[in-house]
C-alpha cells in the first residue's frame, strides 16, 4: 500500500506544535533548541537520540514504523507496553512506551501483550458477583502473595492488595483501586499462579457496577419520564422555533 | 539566560499571591456579538488561507481545510479489477473498534444478528479510551432533555441538525443505563446518588464521570463485553474501501491488514449492512496543530463514505481543545480535561491576568488563548512554544487540599512522571486539534444516503453543529451506536447479500479526472508517518 507522508518530517510538527502562531509570541529564547543526546539500546542495537523524548518517539526516530506497537498515545490503552532496564539495576521494568521518558543507558523492547483471558462470562448472567467469583475465575483463590503483579504494574496499582480484597468480597474497594488499569497484561504475564489478576479485578469492578452499586435511580427516573412523553411538547415547540427565537430562548438567563 | 525554571518562577510571583482573591470569582461572560467577534478573529476555523474549495464529489464547491480536501480528492489504493471473492461474509460489518463500533456490534449481536468488527489497531485502541472528562446526561431534579438540548444547540451555534440532537438528549439517560449494565461504574456521592459535574457551556451540572478515566472505564467494559460474547474481531486490519452492488447499495468492504506490504494481501468482507465507526481526524494535524487523538485518527471513514457518494456535513469546522499541554514536550498535544476548569482551575496570561470565562464553549476559550499569544501576552518556553497558564492549584484552593489528586489521578500521574506537581505548579497549555465537529450525514437511525451503509460516533456529523460540548461525544457514541446497531440488525433481517463491486472507484476516478485533478494522493492514509525512513 502506498502510504503518504503528510509533511516532510511530522515529528517536527509534533514537537514544534505551535508553529502557526508561534511567530506571534513575544518572548523568545534559543536555549534548549538542540537537546543533548543520550544513548539507548533498542532491540539490542544502540542509538543516539535526543534527551527528553519518550520510548515511542525514540522508536520512530530510529526508523521503527510501529504500526502494531502504539494505540492511544495518551497513556491509557497499553498498546505500547515495553520492557526496559536501566543502568543501575539488572531487573526488568514494565512501562508504557508513550509515557516513559528515555534516559542514558536504558535498554528496551516492545512487549505487545494481548492478555486475553482464558475465562468467559456474560455479565448479564452474573447474579451474585462475589459468590460466583470462583465459578468464573477458578484460580482466583490461589494467590501466594509474591508481590509480582504489584511490582510490575506500570499504573502503580496495588494489584495484590486489590486481589485480596476481591477474595474477601470487598468489590467496591477493589474496583476503585483497579480504575487506572490499562489492561497491559503485565500482571498476567508475571503471576506464577496464572490467576489473571487484571481480569479478576475487571470482573470485580464490572460486577460491582452492574449488581452491587447503588442503582442509578436518577437515570431510571429521567428515562421513564422521557418515555412517558413528559418533555415531548416542550421539545417539539423548541425544535419548531426559528433560529432567532431559538437563540433568544437559549441565551435567556445566561451570563 | 531564560530557562523554564526561570519562567515558572517569574510567573509564580504573578500567579501565586492572587489565588485567594481569584477563588470562586466568575470572569464576566461575553455577549453573543463578542463571542462571534473573538471567533472570527482568532479561531483556526476562520483562517482563510488554511481552507480551499473541494473540486469533486458530493461536497463539490464546499470548503474544508486543505489537508482534508486533498484526502477527499484522493485516489483509491485498490485496483477495481481485483478479485472480490469474499474471505468473510457477515450480516453486519462494523468498521472501527472504538466506543461506537463496540456498542453497535453488541446491540446487533444481542438481537441475534451476526456482527463482525474490523479495526485498525487493537480492539479498543481509540479516542474513546482516552476520554477523561465525562459524559452528559440530564439527571438532576432541575434538569431535563430540553435544557440539555438548549445547551448543545447554543454550543453548536444553532447549526445542529435538530432532529439528531433531539435523539441525542432524549436517548441519553437510557443509553447511560445501558452502560451501567455493561459494568461502567460512574462516580457517586457519599449517599449513593450519581455525582454530576458542570461542563463548559452547560447550564446544569450533568457530567457523569469515572474520575478522569471515564473513557477507559467505558472502553474496557465494552471491549470485555465484545470479547466475552464471541463477536469476531479482526485487528490490525483497517478498511480501505467500501464495496457496493453497483446499484447504490453498500455490500461490504475491503481490509488491508498491516504488514501485508505493497499490493499485499487484502481481506474482502461481504456484508448485508456496514457501519462506519472509524472515528476522527486529529492525526492529520490540520494547520500544523498538535493533537489529542489516538494514532489511527486519520479520517478514513470520511474518505471511504465520500467515495461512495455520501455527503459530509460541517467539515469546515473542527474542535481545537483549549487546554493541550505544551510542556513538557513529550506530552505535547495531550489533553488536560475541561473538568479541571469546571472545578476551579483558571486561565492566566503572562501578566497573571484572567482573560476569558473558563466555562465558555471550547471554541471561544481556544480563540481567547490564541488571542493572548498573538498579542504577546502568552508565555514562551525555551523550545519556542507559546501558551498560557492553566492554574491547576486553584482546584485545591477552591475545593480543599487533596481534591486535585482525588478527582484527577490520571492527570496528576502524567505529570509526576516528570516530577511536576500540578497541585503546586500551574501548567502551560495551548489549543490542540481534538474533534471533528461534523462528518458523515446520517438520519435518526444512523443510516447514510447510501442504503445499508450506517455511520455512528465521531465519524458521523450533524449532531453537534459547529462546536461540540464536553461530554456530548461519548454520549453520541453510545446513543447512535445503539441506534445504528439496532437499525442495521433490522435491515440485515430483510436483506440478502448483494454483488460485490468497486464500480464506485471507477466513477470516482472519472470525477477526479473531469475536475482536472492530476496525481491525487492515495487515501485513506491509515497512519501518520512519524517514523523516520531507516537509512540502510
Ligand atoms: C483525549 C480525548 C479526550 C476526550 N474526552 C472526552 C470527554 O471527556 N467526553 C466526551 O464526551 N468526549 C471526549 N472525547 C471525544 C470522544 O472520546 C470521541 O469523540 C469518541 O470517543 C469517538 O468514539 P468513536 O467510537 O466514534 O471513535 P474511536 O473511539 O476513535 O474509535 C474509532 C476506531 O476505529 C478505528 N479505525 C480508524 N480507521 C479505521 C479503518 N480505516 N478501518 C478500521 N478501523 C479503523 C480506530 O483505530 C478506532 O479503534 C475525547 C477525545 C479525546 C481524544
Ligand atoms: S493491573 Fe495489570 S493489566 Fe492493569 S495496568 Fe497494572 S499490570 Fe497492567
Ligand atoms: S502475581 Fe499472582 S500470586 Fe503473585 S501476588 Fe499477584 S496475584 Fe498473587
Ligand atoms: S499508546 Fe496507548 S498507552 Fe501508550
Amino acid at each position: 500500500m502506498v502510504r503518504l507522508s503528510l509533511r516532510a518530517n511530522p515529528l517536527v510538527i509534533l514537537r514544534e506544535s505551535n508553529a502557526v502562531f508561534r511567530e506571534d509570541c513575544l518572548v523568545k529564547t534559543s536555549e534548549d533548541q538542540e537537546p543533548p543526546k543520550v544513548g539507548v539500546e533498542i532491540l539490542g542495537r544502540t542509538f543516539q537520540v535526543p534527551a527528553g523524548i519518550t520510548a515511542v518517539d525514540a522508536l520512530w526516530l530510529t526508523g521503527h514504523a510501529l504500526e502494531r506497537g502504539v494505540g492511544c498515545l495518551g497513556g491509557v490503552c497499553g498498546a505500547c507496553t515495553m520492557l526496559y532496564t536501566t543502568p543501575g539495576s539488572p531487573n526488568f521494568n514494565v512501562g508504557l512506551g508513550c509515557r516513559t521518558v528515555i534516559a542514558e543507558g536504558m535498554s528496551f523492547f516492545p512487549f505487545p501483550q494481548r492478555g486475553r483471558s482464558r475465562c468467559r462470562y456474560e455479565l448479564s448472567d452474573v447474579k451474585d458477583p462475589a459468590g460466583e467469583l470462583l465459578d468464573h475465575f477458578d484460580r482466583a483463590d490461589k494467590c501466594r502473595h509474591c508481590h509480582g503483579c504489584t511490582n510490575v504494574c506500570p499504573q502503580k496499582i496495588q494489584v495484590e492488595e486489590a486481589i485480596e480484597l476481591t477474595g474477601k468480597g470487598e468489590f467496591a474497594k477493589a474496583g476503585e483501586m483497579f480504575l487506572p488499569c490499562v489492561m497491559c497484561g503485565a500482571c498476567m504475564a508475571e503471576c506464577p499462579e496464572e490467576m489473571e489478576p487484571n481480569h479478576i479485578l475487571l470482573y470485580a469492578r464490572r460486577g460491582f457496577a452492574a449488581r452491587l452499586a447503588p442503582p442509578p435511580h436518577e437515570l431510571e427516573r429521567m428515562a421513564r419520564e422521557i418515555r412517558e412523553g413528559r418533555f415531548a411538547a416542550e421539545m417539539e415547540a423548541l425544535i419548531a422555533l426559528s433560529d432567532e427565537s431559538l437563540a433568544a430562548r437559549c441565551e435567556e438567563g445566561r451570563g | 539566560m531564560t530557562t523554564l525554571r526561570h519562567i515558572f518562577d517569574v510567573n509564580a510571583a504573578r500567579i501565586v499571591p492572587t489565588r485567594e482573591s481569584r477563588k470562586n470569582v466568575r470572569f464576566s461572560a461575553l455577549s453573543p456579538a463578542e463571542r462571534e467577534n473573538l471567533l472570527s478573529s482568532y479561531h483556526p476555523d476562520y483562517k482563510a488561507g488554511a481552507y480551499r474549495e473541494i473540486r469533486a464529489g458530493a461536497n463539490k464547491g464546499g470548503r474544508t481545510v486543505s489537508e482534508l480536501a486533498d484526502l477527499l480528492e484522493s485516489d483509491s489504493p485498490l485496483d477495481p479489477g481485483m478479485s472480490l471473492v469474499p474471505d468473510h461474509t457477515t450480516d453486519l460489518l462494523v468498521i472501527g473498534g472504538g466506543g461506537a463500533g463496540c456498542t453497535a456490534a453488541l446491540i446487533a449481536h444481542r438481537l441475534g444478528i451476526r456482527a463482525m468488527i474490523a479495526t485498525k489497531l487493537r480492539l479498543g485502541d481509540s479516542n474513546t479510551v482516552m476520554a477523561e472528562g465525562g459524559v452528559q446526561a440530564a439527571v438532576g431534579e432541575d434538569d431535563s432533555p430540553v435544557e440539555h438540548f438548549k445547551d448543545a444547540v447554543r454550543g453548536g451555534h444553532y447549526k445542529n441538525d435538530r432532529n439528531l440532537l433531539r435523539v441525542l438528549v432524549e436517548d441519553g439517560p437510557e443509553a447511560m443505563l445501558w452502560l451501567c449494565e455493561q459494568g461502567v461504574l460512574f462516580d457517586r456521592e457519599p449517599d449513593g446518588r450519581l455525582r454530576v459535574k458542570p461542563g463548559g457551556g452547560t447550564s446544569r451540572a450533568r457530567l457523569l464521570a469515572c474520575e478522569d478515566y471515564t473513557g477507559l472505564d467505558i472502553m474496557r467494559a465494552l471491549k470485555e463485553s465484545v470479547v466475552h460474547s464471541g463477536i469476531p474481531v479482526i485487528e490490525y486490519a483497517p478498511a480501505v474501501e467500501l464495496l457496493s452492488d453497483g446499484e447504490g447499495r453498500c455490500t461490504g468492504a475491503v481490509l488491508a491488514p498491516f504488514g501485508a506490504g505493497e499490493n499485499g494481501r487484502r481481506i474482502v468482507v461481504g456484508a448485508k449492512t456496514v457501519l462506519l465507526a472509524a472515528g476522527g481526524i486529529g492525526r492529520l494535524h490540520f494547520q500544523g496543530f498538535p493533537t489529542s487523538n489516538h494514532f489511527g485518527a486519520t479520517g478514513d471513514a470520511l474518505v471511504m463514505a465520500y467515495r461512495l457518494g455520501v455527503g459530509l456535513v460541517d467539515i469546515d469546522t473542527f474542535q481545537y481543545h483549549p487546554t493541550g499541554v505544551i510542556y513538557p514536550g513529550f506530552l505535547a498535544g495531550a489533553l488536560v480535561t475541561e473538568g479541571m476548569r469546571s472545578m476551579g482551575a483558571q486561565l492566566l496570561n503572562s501578566r497573571g491576568e484572567r482573560f476569558i470565562d473558563e466555562m465558555e464553549t471550547r471554541d471561544v476559550v481556544s480563540a481567547a488563548i490564541i488571542r493572548e499569544c498573538h498579542h504577546g501576552r502568552g508565555i514562551s518556553t525555551p523550545s519556542g512554544k507559546c501558551g498560557v497558564w492553566l492554574d491547576t492549584p486553584m482546584i485545591d484552593v477552591t475545593n480543599g487540599p487533596g481534591t486535585l489528586q482525588a478527582r484527577f489521578p490520571n492527570m496528576v500521574r502524567q505529570f509526576t512522571r516528570v516530577d511536576l506537581d500540578i497541585s503546586k505548579q500551574a501548567i502551560l497549555v495551548y489549543p490542540t486539534l481534538h474533534y471533528q465537529n461534523g462528518g458523515i450525514r446520517i438520519d435518526e437511525t444512523g443510516e447514510t444516503s447510501v442504503p445499508n451503509l450506517f455511520a455512528a460516533g465521531e465519524a458521523a456529523g450533524g449532531i453537534h453543529g459547529r462546536n461540540r460540548l464536553m461530554g456530548n461525544s461519548l454520549l453520541d457514541v453510545v446513543v447512535f451506536g445503539r441506534r445504528a446497531g439496532a437499525a442495521a440488525a433490522r435491515r440485515s433481517r430483510e436483506t440478502e447479500h448483494g454483488r460485490l463491486t468497486l464500480d464506485h472507484v471507477v466513477r470516482h476516478r472519472a470525477a477526479l479526472k473531469e475536475a482536472g485533478i492530476e496525481e491525487p494522493i492515495v487515501g485513506p492514509i491509515l497512519v501518520p508517518t512519524y517514523a523516520r525512513q531507516r537509512a540502510g
